[in-house]
């Protein structure tokens, strides 16, 4: 290696000002640049690591609503179709609401017991507001002309909108 | 007014002598202004080298699900669809969509099971994706749940439809992504 050519950092010169204001000035701009980029990709990661928690919130969201109704019965309370209600935007709920009595008094006569759960869920679209959602689950039937449960596997597109930092369901439907 | 301004020349004046006479001695003033500046550079420099690799990662992970799932959506027919009169090389275009261990697992159920029972009786079948959603991943391996709708027709003219559910892994493959393994749930 050749002799190293010697960095005239301060020590060197003694009372000149200007080369110390001109390297004040190239650091500043350096740290600020750096500290510029720092900032952005810190939160563009932000960002990422925001959209894989609402991700994971659309997917729960929408399963509990699945859940609640798959996982229901003649003696379903008031309490959990309530649930289910606020888990739904209001045009959704609504429709809910339209069918739920009628719902009740056929699961009460038909002594229907249904369980079930979720055992996957796949992000389908994913807007910051918005998201698509399929859930696979399986569970049983049992009604009064059925002597024991049958088991039953369901598929199911659930379409999800932020409101308030909560999910809400907005629209379901069984894929054939 | 003036005498301020004047005080406050004469301090910068007697400041900048200190710093004069401090230099090439112990740390003094501006010993310390340039060991600020270093530890401001070390800090920016960190904190880029830092954000930059955690923000490049959680991007690359969000491009590798996008990237898996619409290979999942290609490949998961592929791999379950074949025709009996083109039995052979549909069956080797499936074992095409695979890798890893899977590769040999299900390359072993083509031939052992698959090909006998379809050349025996004429069985053609078609997969079809109803829809498929990203369950998680990340650089390395991406789960993807895909509800498939199966098309069978066998020699004796019989048609079957049926529904599944399965979550594929895909692994990453020179630059693409390849079925690792493929599980009913």
């Amino acid at each position: 290696m050749g002799e190293r050519p010697k960095l005239s950092l301060g020590h060197g010169k003694k009372g000149t000002d200007a080369p110390i204001t001109l390297r004040a000035a190239v650091v500043a701009v350096i740290v600020l640049a750096l500290f510029g980029f720092a900032g952005e990709r810190a939160l563009s990661w932000q960002d990422s690591r925001n959209q894989l928690d609402d991700q994971k919130a659309a997917a729960a969201a929408a399963s509990a609503e699945v859940e609640g109704l798959i996982d229901i019965s003649g003696s379903t309370s008031e309490k959990d179709m309530a649930r289910l209600l606020d888990g739904a935007t209001a045009d959704f709920r609504s429709e809910l609401e339209g069918q739920a009595t009628r719902l009740q008094k056929l699961l009460a006569d038909n002594e229907v017991k249904a369980t079930g759960e979720v055992v996957s869920t796949g992000i389908v679209k994913f807007a910051d507001d918005k998201a698509t959602v399929i859930v696979a689950a399986t569970g049983t039937v049992q009604n009064r002309s059925t002597k024991e449960a049958e088991p039953r596997s369901y598929r199911l597109k659930v379409d999800l909108v932020r409101s308030d930092d909560k999910w809400l369901v907005s629209g379901l439907e069984f894929v054939a | 007014m003036s005498t301020d301004v004047e005080r406050e020349v004469k301090d910068m004046e007697e400041e900048e002598a200190r710093e004069g006479t401090a230099s090439g001695t112990a740390p003094g003033v501006g010993g310390r202004i340039r060991l600020a500046a270093v530890g401001l550079v070390l800090l920016s420099s960190v904190a880029a080298v830092f954000f930059g690799f955690q923000a490049h990662r959680a991007e690359a992970e969000a491009n590798a699900r996008t990237d898996a799932l619409v290979a999942a959506r290609e490949r998961v027919p592929k791999l379950l669809s074949y025709d009996a009169s083109t039995l052979e090389t549909d069956l080797e275009n499936a074992r095409a969509q695979t890798t890893g261990d899977f590769a040999a697992d299900y390359g072993e159920i083509l031939d052992a099971v698959v090909k006998p029972q379809a050349k025996a009786r004429k069985i053609s079948t078609t997969a079809m994706v109803s829809a498929a959603g990203v369950v998680r991943g990340d650089s390395e391996e991406v789960v993807v749940l895909l509800f498939l709708t199966q098309t069978t027709t066998s020699g004796k003219g019989g048609t079957t439809v049926a529904g599944s559910r399965v979550e594929v892994t895909m692994t990453p493959v020179d630059g693409g992504w390849k079925i690792a393994s493929l599980k009913p749930v």
